[in-house]
């Protein structure tokens, strides 16, 4: 049924002036229009060779739609129909300027919703023709009343139809959260559906059977030494701390360290305590103050670096940072074992702060969720990201940011994706069973546990002299892992250091193929480890590594191989895949501007949307008042799948300019906002 | 119905920043991948980056601003998968305005320090007496080295006074401290919007712009006399991270005099090849990291006559895109000469390819080239044999 509710539109705007295209009466009344869709620049590309049936078609971008128009333009007088002439040339011409000129900010785009239809479209001038007016010495443009044009050709050439004005984009809701249903800390913990600035992700991810969340919540008041019960699943709001000194709040993991904790403070709680946090050394049983300086700096992101007392009064979510020391281990607080950490209460105060809406969480996950009804339209929505670091402490900033898109369902497996960026190094509960299995060989390399890295295991490599290792990751579900990715090894603590090679092969194991035949070798890299959390780029790989075959493959692996020459110890903290076969972006700070990166007030977009002139850019934006172009990597358009669930996946690096070397500490825990304009090859009905 | 789409992006992203030598370097940064009319590039099994080239329309401030400041800036290519496929410089820029061509360049063209080797006339004689050969001291123009680096040339001044071959040598600084115009041309029919071509270098050019000199050193091995050579660098240009140069245990010389570029010194060395007589393959890639290695037995690249999309593969059967296929690898034809025996000596093997270079031109045509490969060269080089004829 054609929605009756809605009245016909076919304007011309600059936003501001409109010139109607319909005008039922005097002005400008479109006759005909054939409308068209945007077809295939040079009809795609094509390969046709004369030794193979048929052709195959490789590569298709779609160019801009001319549509050509037929308006009558009448008016009372002559000169009213000259008027409603000018008017519609100027705002044309107004369009084709904002392209050839540097200045003018103001696109020109026509507005459409067809007769019954409910939505609104929009679609941005790029050029126009209007050749031929009328004989304006002959009827009907000369007659008084009602001088006419009777066939007025105008050709537009635009872009694709859009749900939005040029420049513009609706904020789509996210979310970020994890169900776990262990027998200890299950629960579904993390972000809900919002559009605001609030949806976290990290630069790890941890999917093993030991992943929980903070269970342990205990709020304990010095005076009397009173325990709290567990205020984890508790109602809320409910007062996190008490207000005297001494006065504390404690939070547990009972199964693996953590480096982060979301709160969701206020809205009526005004704290004024002031407060630091401390963490308990296991080897030596007792409580330590966080230390000043990276790496073990703890950060609340109100914009501190909490080394000393801070006031704990941030409204709203926020989230505290932290890398975990080397003696963390679980311990016995309140007859609870786990990971602790515990804010102190050191200044007293009056006001103290409240947890609303959702319990304390980490955040454990490497990317955000789109759900599927969030992007409708025919062609992929353009879309304008907003990437903040909220640390302002020097430690963490960032100074590059790589972002892809990978659509949830790329696989057999109907029930879940068991897709994850971040292979970690452990036994079998590490990665989960339904992911991955992992085994270390050679002399040189052997599974150790270590707080300090995401999962709280390592492959810890140590080599006296000449020596080798190898890390082997056998996938679960290898239709979940297809695909091209970009990879890294993490590593850590490198603490004697002298060049190490590095290289990737991926096989398959099926029934019917030989164990450990390579279908993929990678390059070698040689590489000397300096950093903690230092990534070693080691170049692209397609899983399974067949074609043809990837979704018939009952198994797939990886293998990680190192070799050294001199003596050489440090921790292989993950191997990382970085999708990069939808949608992707490298963005990195111009080197040749070093004091200009990602901390506090900045934050970075990533930007289809707001200039469509320049898009796509990738601006590192001020709150108010910087601007910094970021040199970018990007394979196309900022892009959001239609009509299907998706995650984006962020890993924020950090730059050492003394041996130009990249750092992806887990700790940088970072928000995404995501603003999209829906596409459409002509009109846009109800979606 | 709302169906998903399978959207892939597959653009390049080309990103162009101020001059690696630029004393005041800004944070510009141009994206040119929107506006490029057409990109190519030349890859080659020595040097690694060769060449590429790039066209646009711009306004006329635009024009000005490259025209006047774009010589020299850093230019990077990446692939959909966010891996260069080509890093280097503006060595050359060509510009159509109106009726007027022009072009500035090339960089490496340029000489902003300048000596001069020579003989010096002690008395003319007759007969003349001569001095022993000599160099004047070294002039530079900081201003320019400040704009461009440092492109060093040394002349050969045969027998000169002092005086005379220093104002030789100066004058030819003070024509060669800048890019010159390479034309100037004024066509009053042929009216183009402003348009310009980029003409761009990979690093590997930069060998050309300093000397190599070590008067100390006896054999040495030859991968040790290639890092020498680039650790030789005063731009800084080539990366400190030498870990991509594998060992060459072959021994040659490490004794250089003469003022030899040290491309010319990384080309000598090459050609001694390594231990078992193979070529070497030298290559400035990524982040301006040097590769050297032998070229091994090793297939990477798979081309079959009878593919429908007749694209290149890897072994496995992965697609391998135009712009990520890499020289000094080889690619094997297999469905060609189908039934022949292969040899065990790839390069006796018609079906195999070493690639010496690779020729791209956006968005989808290339160029494999194949090398001659032998082992004689290499044999002469290391026996110090001149050649052999018959």
């Amino acid at each position: 049924m054609p929605n009756v509710d809605t009245n016909p539109i076919l304007e011309l705007t600059d936003g501001t002036t409109k010139i109607d295209l319909i005008s039922p009466n005097t002005g400008i009344t479109l006759r005909d229009w054939v409308q068209q869709s945007p077809l295939p620049k040079g009809d795609g590309i094509w390969v046709d060779s004369p030794l193979t049936e048929g052709r195959r078609l490789i590569s298709r971008i779609y160019g801009n739609v001319v549509d050509a128009m037929t308006f009558t333009i009448n008016g009372v007088t002559p000169d009213d129909t000259i008027l409603a002439l000018q008017s519609l040339r100027q705002m044309l011409e107004k369009a084709t300027n904002y392209w050839i000129s540097g200045w003018s900010d103001t696109p020109v785009y026509l507005k459409k919703r067809g007769s019954g239809e409910t939505n609104i479209t929009y679609a941005l001038i790029i050029d126009w023709r209007a050749p031929e007016d009328s004989n304006p010495f002959a009827q009907p443009f000369f007659a008084q009343p009602f001088s006419v044009i009777e066939e007025f050709s105008l050709s537009i050439e635009h872009g694709a139809w859009m749900s939005n004005p040029p420049g513009t984009g609706t904020a789509t809701q996210l979310w970020a959260k994890r169900v776990v249903s262990n027998a200890i800390g299950s629960g579904t913990f993390g972000q809900e559906l919002t559009v605001n600035d609030q949806v976290f992700c990290a630069a790890y991810e941890n999917t093993g059977t030991n992943t929980a969340n903070v269970q342990y919540v205990y709020r304990y008041t010095a005076i009397g030494g009173v325990w709290s019960a567990n205020l984890f699943g508790a109602a809320k709001p409910y007062q996190l701390v008490g207000g005297a000194v001494g006065d504390m709040v404690y939070f547990g993991n009972p199964l693996e360290p953590f480096y982060n904790l979301v709160f969701d403070i206020g809205p009526n709680s005004n704290s004024n305590i002031t407060t630091h946090w401390e963490w308990y050394d296991a080897g030596a049983a007792t409580w330590r103050s966080f230390g000043a300086g990276p790496p073990n700096v703890i950060i609340w992101c109100d914009n501190t670096a909490c080394a000393t007392s801070f006031a704990f009064n941030e409204k709203g979510v926020n989230v505290v940072s932290f890398e975990p020391k080397s003696g963390w281990g679980l311990s016995l607080v309140n007859g609870a074992n786990a990971y602790w950490i515990r804010l102190v209460v050191d200044g007293a105060g009056a006001s103290t702060p409240q947890q609303q809406n959702r319990d304390v969480y980490s955040v454990k996950w490497p990317m955000i969720e789109i759900d599927a009804n969030k992007v409708a339209g025919d062609l992929p929505a353009i879309v304008k990201f907003k990437v903040s670091n909220h640390f302002n402490a020097a430690s963490s900033y960032i100074d590059r940011v790589i972002m892809s898109l990978r659509s949830y369902w790329r696989g057999t497996v109907i029930t879940q994706n068991y897709f994850t960026p971040y292979l970690a190094i452990g036994n079998g509960a590490i990665l989960g069973a339904n992911y991955a299995s992992c085994t270390v060989s050679g002399a040189a390399i052997s599974i150790s546990a270590l707080t300090r890295t995401p999962t709280g295991s390592a492959g810890y490599y140590n080599a006296a002299g000449a020596s080798a290792g190898q890390v082997k990751w056998t996938l679960t579900n290898p239709s979940c892992w297809t695909g091209t990715f970009r990879v890294f090894v993490r590593v850590f603590d490198p603490s004697v250091s002298s060049a190490a090679t590095f290289q990737i092969k991926v096989g398959t194991a099926s029934a019917m193929a030989v164990a450990n035949a390579y279908s993929f070798i990678g390059k070698i890299v040689t590489v000397e480890p300096t950093w903690d959390y230092e990534v070693i780029d080691l170049g692209v790989i397609t899983l399974p590594g067949i074609l043809g075959t990837r979704l018939e493959i009952d198994s797939c692996f990886i293998q990680l191989f190192i070799t050294n020459a001199s003596a050489l110890t440090f921790y292989v903290c993950d191997l990382i895949l970085i999708p990069s076969d939808e949608w992707s972006v490298d963005a990195r700070y111009n080197n040749c501007h070093l004091n200009v990166r990602c901390g506090g007030a900045e934050y970075l977009e990533v930007d289809q949307i707001s200039y469509p002139r320049e898009a796509p850019t990738c601006l590192l934006k001020h709150m108010s008042y910087l601007t910094e172009p970021w040199q970018r990597a990007m394979s196309g358009p900022p892009i959001l799948q239609v009509n299907t669930r998706q995650q984006l996946f962020v890993f924020p690096m950090k730059h050492e300019p003394s041996d130009n070397k990249w750092r992806m500490p887990p700790y940088n825990a970072v928000s995404v906002q995501a603003s999209i304009t829906n596409r459409y090859f002509s009109s846009r009905g109800t979606k | 119905m709302s169906l998903a789409t399978t959207f892939q992006s597959l653009g390049l992203s080309i990103s162009v920043v101020d001059p690696l030598c630029l004393s005041n370097r800004s944070s510009r940064s141009f994206d040119l991948v929107n506006r490029i009319n057409g990109y190519s590039h030349e890859l080659n099994l020595l040097g690694g980056f060769i060449s590429a080239s790039m066209d646009f329309f711009v306004t006329r401030a635009e024009l000005d601003d490259w025209f006047t400041n774009g010589l020299g800036r850093d230019v990077t290519v990446w692939g959909p998968n966010m891996t260069v496929i080509f890093e280097g410089y503006v060595d050359q820029i060509d510009i159509q305005v109106g009726d007027i061509t022009m072009g500035i360049g090339p960089l490496s063209g340029i000489g902003n320090r300048v000596l001069c080797v020579y003989t010096p006339i002690i008395d003319p004689g007759p007969p003349p007496i001569m001095g022993a050969k000599t160099e004047t001291p070294i002039v530079d123009d900081t201003i320019s080295q400040g704009l461009y680096g440092i492109w060093e040339r040394d002349l050969s001044g045969g027998n000169a006074y002092e005086a005379e071959i220093e104002a030789a040598r100066d004058t030819f600084l003070l024509d060669n401290k800048y890019p010159a115009l390479t034309e100037q041309r004024v066509t009053p029919l042929n009216n183009v919007e402003a348009k310009i071509t980029l003409n761009c270098k990979g690093y590997f050019e930069w060998l050309n712009a300093y000397p190599y000199t070590d008067l100390a050193s006896g054999t040495v091995q030859a991968s040790t006399l290639i890092k020498s050579v680039l650790s030789a660098d005063p731009n800084g240009i080539f990366s400190s991270n030498q870990s991509g140069i594998q060992d060459v245990l072959t021994l040659t010389s490490g004794y250089h005099a003469d003022y030899k570029k040290a491309m010319d010194v990384i080309k000598a060395t090459l050609n001694i090849g390594d231990a078992s007589f193979n070529r070497l393959s030298f290559q400035v890639l990524d982040g301006r990291l040097a590769n050297l290695r032998s070229l091994d037995n090793t297939v990477y690249y798979v081309n079959r006559l009878t593919n429908a999309g007749q694209i290149i593969e890897t072994l496995s059967g992965l697609r391998v895109f135009p712009w990520d296929i890499r020289p000094g690898y080889w690619l094997e034809l297999p469905d060609f000469l189908i039934g022949q025996v292969t040899s065990a000596v790839k390069r006796e093997d018609p079906r195999m390819i070493m690639i010496e270079s690779v020729r791209y031109s956006a968005p989808y045509d290339v160029e494999v080239n194949g090398a001659k490969l032998s082992t004689l060269p290499q044999f002469l080089e290391q026996y110090g044999l001149g050649g052999l004829s018959g």
